[in-house]
């Protein structure tokens, strides 16, 4: 699916994968932690990715394979070392911004991002193992 | 899942200054929250003690947190300490994951909230 490049269009997304985790029988609590990861990797196309341009739409590949969940968020922009960036924390710039990475690292099993030169797209890939419930 | 805009309802309660908030937390909500009044001159009234009750918000994300953070970082200033309740687990976890609760005291319910802060 494609949403478009402004805060509040993560939703979008958030409604379809309820459906599939409900459909899947994830748990609430499984459930919550995928929807956090997922929504904050879209904020970071929207804003970081995009910026906020409304000629770009961020697009989100869900896929599940048994109790896995891999939903990949790809945007335009030229991405960054994001690893680096959770590792160093949160910056004290006075917003106090920056905490998505870190939700996203700590609530899935496995995230990875790379730039895929041919078609200019930044794309995050996360992944949990849910448990039913 | 609409997006749902922030609306606050504000009320003092045996000396407590409670924001009611209803709607999505996130980084306009944030906006909202941080103008709602200058924080850094303290609570009306001088009071010492602002909870914040979240039985009528369902979605919370790191843009807000970051509105929240601020809020109450803010009370260092403004002389006041921070607390909240009818939080959600899943918001519980978040606000642990980001030191959030170090400032802002989750509390199970209105009444204990009440009842432990009367004791202090």
């Amino acid at each position: 699916m494609e949403i478009e490049s402004k805060f509040g269009e993560e939703k979008k997304v958030l409604d379809q994968l309820d459906c599939m985790l409900k459909e899947s029988g994830c748990s609430d609590a499984d459930g919550m932690d995928i929807k956090t990861a997922v929504a904050e990797a879209c904020l970071n196309a929207i804003e970081h990715g995009n910026r906020f341009s409304p000629e770009l739409r961020v697009m989100v590949r869900i896929r599940r394979i048994e109790n896995t969940i891999q939903v990949k968020v790809l945007d335009h922009g030229k991405g960054a070392e994001l690893k680096a960036i959770v590792q160093k924390g949160p910056q004290d710039t006075g917003n106090f911004r920056g905490w998505g990475l870190k939700m996203i690292n700590e609530l899935m099993d496995n995230w990875s991002y790379s730039y895929i030169a041919d078609k200019d797209l930044f794309c995050v890939e996360i992944i949990k193992t849910f448990n039913k419930g | 899942m609409e997006n749902s805009e922030l609306s606050i309802r504000e009320e003092i309660k045996s000396d407590i200054y409670i924001l009611r908030l209803s709607g999505d937390v996130t980084k306009e909500a944030g906006d909202i929250l941080l103008q709602w009044r200058d924080w850094s001159t303290g609570l009306p009234g001088g009071l010492a003690y602002i909870l914040v009750d979240f039985a009528g918000v369902k979605y919370i994300n790191s843009a807000g947190i970051a509105a929240l953070i601020r809020l109450v970082r803010m009370g260092v200033n403004g002389k006041y300490s921070a607390g909240c309740f009818n939080l959600h687990y899943h918001y519980e976890k978040l606000f642990s994951m980001v030191g959030l609760n170090k400032y802002l005291h989750i509390y199970p319910s209105e009444w204990a909230a009440m009842d432990q802060i009367k004791q202090d």
